[in-house]
């Protein structure tokens, strides 16, 4: 089976952009639209979008002191209302996974007994993962679950270490190709007109020309040794945070280590920045959709963005929020950026000199073109052919979303899993990623705090408070 | 420098001991206090998703 899968897909990532593909696809025909004939009237304005996946991928619980809350519910008077009535979402869930994962396991040749413990085990512990990111402090300072199925994953590895039967599973690197396939449909450029024009120029000016200018620095002026180590930090730092870590990460094929450096550092900050930020732009008496616009194009993590936007007020979280969707949408444009610019720029075979288009071809990583297919697919194509924004939105938030958050779960317990945390620590060392880290950072919430005040503060500061006001 | 079988099994109970300290009492007294509680019932009520890594896991923009 090994064999045959090699013969027809020469490069594992075409394999994983079909897989992806065959994901989106079942994910579209779960969804039942409304029918135009069968309804009319009030039956017709009334009739919904039905996803048959809603609910069916597990998203545990928050909890406070007892982590059996996040996947039981508290014992109810009504009697149809089992607390055990997340384990059937569970165990569609795990199901679906090892599905998923028999494809990835053939191509690498990976035997019964190997797959089934793999998979077993970094389910277990992925699950463990979701658990500990679920309690609410954990929570609300934004560590999310990629921290802890990192964690658990480097503590086995540095402790007891990995039994043999389980390596061939950590395939962590394609299992994030896998869940970044899926993240393509997510990023939806229809998202960009959501704030109109100072949205746009405060998301899509700044964050490229920080990008820009932070990797320069850290080649230039701080001599960093590792170019992708370089990206990873100032991409994470420059647009999303941990989505952008991965994403360019596997675009620049940086190492395990170095995306999870990637991942501490901006996780670290980003807890910070949340609580700070929005208690200085209380403090300094700053216009409130400029602070929040700020922080949306400052502030690395989303859901950090929204929580830090909520200290202002309910129209400082929307403009915060919205800057940052807008931003998460560039996500796409760097990715493919990146894998591209990587191509014609470092060589990963010695010897090989010339980068003409077969070459750049050959590098590239096939998988950003399932990326970003996903994307255009979801923008452009699905609506062209009359599937409405409600069914888009269920398909990408209740199907794709929760299926992606899985498969990077398990990823990233992989990667810890082939993590070895003495060469964690060679970069807390160096010094030079925290100093590339602090430096991006400060540049960029000089440029954000400017472009929000020119945009947010003087140009467009009656459009957007109308736009607000519908 | 080689580590025994026991002393590697002893380090991961340590550590994972001192893991389920931290989620099973510190945390949930942190999460008692004041302050931090009232910055839970704020996103609780605005039904925000702060530990989100992507929009599409934030609920405000669903």
């Amino acid at each position: 089976m090994s064999e045959w899968l090699r013969r027809i897909f020469h490069h594992e990532d075409w394999l994983i952009v079909l897989l992806g593909a065959a994901v989106l696809c079942a994910s579209i025909g779960m969804v039942q639209l409304p029918s135009e004939s069968g309804s009319t009237g009030a039956e017709a304005g009334k009739a919904k979008v039905v996803n048959l996946v809603k609910g069916k991928i597990a998203k545990l619980e928050q909890w406070v002191d007892n982590p059996l809350r996040s996947v039981m519910s508290e014992p109810s008077a009504d009697p149809k209302q089992k607390s055990y009535q997340h384990f059937p979402a569970l165990v569609f869930t795990w199901s679906l996974l090892g599905v998923l994962l028999v494809p990835l396991a053939w191509w690498k040749g990976v035997r019964p007994r190997e797959y089934w413990i793999g998979v077993f085990a970094l389910i277990a512990l992925g699950t463990l993962a979701f658990v500990m990111a679920s309690q609410k402090v954990i929570k609300q300072y934004n560590y999310e679950y990629v921290l802890w199925a990192l964690l658990l994953g480097m503590l086995i590895s540095n402790t007891v270490g990995v039994p043999r039967v389980i390596r061939p599973m950590l395939m962590g690197d394609s299992i994030i190709k896998l869940g970044l396939v899926l993240l393509g449909a997510e990023v939806l450029f229809g998202k960009l007109v959501a704030l109109g024009t100072p949205g746009i120029l405060t998301s899509w000016i700044v964050t490229p020309v920080v990008l820009v200018t932070t990797y320069w620095f850290g080649q230039r002026v701080l001599k960093m040794e590792s170019p992708s180590l370089n990206m990873v930090i100032s991409a994470d730092m420059s647009v999303c945070g941990v989505s952008a870590a991965i994403a360019t990460g596997a675009a620049c094929k940086a190492k395990r280590e170095e995306i999870s450096y990637a991942i501490g550092i901006s996780l670290l900050f980003t807890s910070l920045m949340m609580v700070v930020q929005p208690n200085f732009v209380l403090w300094s008496g700053m216009d409130k959709n400029v602070g929040a616009a700020w922080m949306g194009g400052t502030i690395d993590s989303t859901g950090a963005v929204a929580a830090a936007g909520a200290v202002l007020g309910k129209e400082a979280e929307t403009i915060a929020s919205t800057v940052k969707m807008i931003q998460n949408v560039l996500i796409g444009v760097i990715a493919f950026a990146v894998a591209g610019y990587w191509s014609v720029r470092f060589n990963d075979q010695p010897g090989t000199q010339g980068v003409g288009i077969g070459e750049i071809w050959r590098r590239f990583p096939k998988f950003v073109l399932g990326f970003v297919a996903a994307s255009l697919a979801f923008s452009f194509l699905l609506p062209a052919v009359g599937i409405p924004a409600s069914a888009i939105d269920t398909i990408t938030k209740d199907s794709v979303t929760p299926l992606r958050s899985w498969l990077f779960c398990i990823a990233f317990v992989a990667l810890g899993l082939e993590t070895n945390f003495w060469e964690l620590g060679k970069y807390l060392k160096e010094g030079k990623p925290l100093a590339l880290y602090v430096v991006g950072q400060a540049w960029s919430m000089l440029l954000s705090l400017l472009m929000a005040y020119l945009m947010f503060g003087v140009l467009y500061a009656d459009r957007v408070k109308e736009i607000l006001a519908k | 420098m080689t580590t025994s079988r026991s002393a590697r099994w002893f380090q991961l109970l340590v550590l994972g001991s001192l893991l389920a300290f931290v989620w099973l009492w510190i945390l949930p007294r942190i999460a008692s206090t004041g302050a931090v509680q009232n910055h839970l019932r704020l996103l609780d009520e605005r039904n925000i998703n702060a530990g989100a890594m992507f929009y599409t896991e934030v609920q405000e923009q669903r």
